[in-house]
């Protein structure tokens, strides 16, 4: 079975890449560590709440509590507003939110999650498949570490950038924009990397139909997806409208990376190309570049820029179906 | 009197040797461990230099080996010259000139941990029985990395000594100092993380420069400590007057200055707090300290900055605790 370390900012549809690796029963995921968007607690808290949800005891480790350089600029600083919350019904309706599932008995490790990557890495039998769904600070900062530990990974898969698309600034996605110089760091590792940017998670955003299929398997896991999904249309709906004939879209951007290792052809649209990342106190802050020059610098990352939603929406029928009856 | 439970952070570095051999010597020092971290070379030659240093010692404390890179100043090319380039050059006749020369000492026996430095001392300070106190003599990038990844951690440490920065003398560029230079944002990081910080500028360390006649004193020792320590000061006095000239036949030994003022703060002739930073632009200022002179931030200062050594008693410490070696 693959091994897998998930690298997560818990997070809603970091909630539902955890539930969907879990119930696979086909990925060995021997660790999970946090990064902030949420302070870092929540984060924690929030994946432990998952687990404690799935009844799963895989160790998670406590990250980073801010980007490697970013905050220390005034001027990159004040831009980081994430998470506005949106009045619906005269209630306040967030994202990403402390989860109201409870919290169980196990406890981050000691360890922390840069020390847990090189530790692992450096000892590992075999080679590890890393999936990064938040800003990549922890893994940046174990090749910073310990630059000798890209030997033993498998593959990163990473949501996050955009290439004709952005989310949180006119020019970046979130989790890039969290950390620019940890993206910069990891994309520049030499690992195999598959990316997943925003042009493929939106292009694979469910409707109300795939939402309803879900809603009908009636297990713990799927009405909490359901819950989840229902919060980020609300945000959605209202603050960046994703619509198409089938009616009101909402993307679950970090479980396609989950949905990718197991059913690869859910990726229909792969180019290999050079990205860097722009690190920088003015607008460009985060955006994933992509060289489009004819002669361009060796590719450093697989591309993904187009997703099949039907194949999601299968991947997750069939896996959240695991669960049993609530 | 109980030891002072210490951890050094080097990057040896021809000074940084001088003051891993006073802090052995002095026997007032639990020395936990010694983390390394590239500057004066790459951190493959700071480690190995670390070792020779302290098996010239026979000193079983264990080395950590850290950082390669800074946290962010090299992710889109060279940047600024690192590693054994830095601060040497080929004279008329072929011979050459740097502060920091390769250790004519035998082969290490020892290795380094396996453990990384950060972890080490992330460890270290979360399990120490008592506060710890660090002198860090090179780039400030582990202890970057090690507050961002457990900043609760950085409660148990008692004091932070810092050989770094300059009030009035600078001497990588126009405006700052190398370990500043060398690592702009970690420097900035760790003077503003709030814990009990002592820096030694350059103003101090300068003010303690060594002369002929201070040579020849320690020389008359006769041991084979003494040796290295005049070695390495005609070695660095040969490099100033070649690439730093200072006023008359000079050697400064920044970094043993760290370990005599954890001893005695009598050693400090001057010195006052400040609320100071670190410049993190990428013009002529990176790296610089600056330090506040207005009055109204005197009281809110953030670290205590030792701008003039009593000579002196540098000079008096240094030979006594030569002298205590066989």
């Amino acid at each position: 079975m693959r091994k897998v370390i998930m690298d997560v900012d818990t997070g809603s549809d970091d909630a539902v890449a955890i539930l969907c690796a879990v119930l696979s029963g086909q990925l060995d995921v021997v660790g999970i560590c946090t990064e902030c968007l949420l302070p870092i607690q929540v984060t924690t808290d929030n994946t432990l709440k998952v687990l404690h949800l799935l009844g799963s005891k895989i160790p998670v480790y406590r990250g980073s509590h801010q980007a490697m350089v970013q905050n220390l600029n005034p001027l990159r600083k004040r831009k980081k507003v994430f998470n506005q919350p949106m009045v619906v019904d005269g209630k306040e309706v967030r994202m990403h939110m402390p989860f109201t599932l409870p919290l169980g008995d196990e406890r981050p490790q000691e360890k922390d999650a840069a020390s847990f990557y090189a530790d692992y890495l450096r000892s590992s039998k075999e080679k590890v498949t890393i999936v990064l769904t938040g800003p990549m600070t922890n893994l940046a900062l174990a090749l910073l570490m310990e630059p000798s530990i890209v030997d033993n990974i498998e593959e990163l898969v990473i949501m996050g950038g955009g290439y004709q698309m952005s989310n949180v600034t006119l020019c970046a996605e979130s989790n890039v924009f969290r950390d620019p110089e940890a993206a910069q760091r990891v994309l520049n590792c030499g690992a195999k990397i598959t990316l997943l940017p925003l042009d493929a998670t939106h292009s694979a955003s469910l409707n109300l139909a795939h939402q309803q299929r879900i809603q009908a398997l009636g297990t713990p896991f799927s009405d909490f997806t359901v819950e989840l999904m229902e919060s980020r249309r609300a945000v959605y709906d209202r603050s960046q409208p994703l619509a198409d004939e089938t009616g009101s879209l909402v993307p679950l951007h970090d479980v396609i990376c989950i949905a990718y290792l197991l059913r690869p052809e859910v990726l229909t649209l792969i180019r290999q190309c050079h990205c860097q990342v722009s690190c920088s106190d003015g607008p460009a802050d985060g955006q994933t570049i992509i060289d489009n020059r004819s002669y361009t610098a060796p590719p450093n990352v697989h591309m993904a820029l187009q997703a099949d939603r039907d194949v999601l929406a299968d991947f997750l029928v069939e896996t959240l179906g695991k669960g049993g009856k609530a | 009197m109980s030891k002072i439970p210490l951890i050094m952070d080097v990057d040896t570095g021809s000074d940084d040797a001088v003051a891993l051999i006073l802090a052995h010597l002095s026997g007032q020092y639990d020395l936990l461990g010694v983390t390394t971290v590239f500057g004066n070379a790459g951190v493959e030659e700071t480690t190995r230099h670390t070792l020779q240093t302290l098996e010239l010692l026979r000193s079983p404390v264990p080395v950590y080996s850290g950082c390669h890179e800074p946290l962010a100043r090299r992710l889109y090319d060279e940047g600024n010259p690192i590693g054994p380039g830095e601060n040497r050059r080929v004279a008329a006749d072929g011979s050459a000139i740097g502060f920091h020369e390769v250790f004519d000492l035998p082969r290490p026996q020892q290795k380094p941990e396996e453990k990384n430095a950060i972890t080490f001392l992330i460890e270290t300070l979360r399990t120490a029985p008592q506060p710890v106190t660090i002198i860090a003599t090179g780039a400030l990038t582990n202890l970057a990395c090690a507050w961002l990844l457990a900043p609760e951690a950085f409660a148990n440490i008692d004091r932070l000594i810092i050989m770094g920065g300059g009030i009035a003398l600078s001497n990588k560029t126009a405006a700052a100092e190398g370990n500043f230079f060398r690592d702009p944002e970690a420097a900035r990081m760790i003077l503003e993380c709030g814990a009990d910080l002592t820096l030694l500028t350059l103003d101090a360390t300068h003010s303690a420069a060594l002369n002929r006649a201070d040579l020849e004193r320690i020389r008359a020792i006769g041991s084979p400590l003494s040796d290295f320590t005049v070695h390495v000061a005609e070695t660095r006095m040969a490099a100033y007057r070649e690439l730093q000239p200072l006023n008359g036949e000079l050697a400064v030994l920044h970094d043993p200055a760290c370990v005599l003022f954890c001893l005695n703060k009598n050693l400090a002739a001057q010195s006052r707090r400040y609320r100071a930073t670190v410049s993190i632009d990428h013009g002529e200022t990176a790296g610089a300290l600056i330090a506040d002179p207005r009055a109204a931030a005197y009281d809110q200062g953030n670290l205590l900055a030792v701008t003039q050594i009593d000579k002196d008693r540098f000079l008096s410490d240094l030979i006594s605790l030569l002298k205590k070696a066989p």
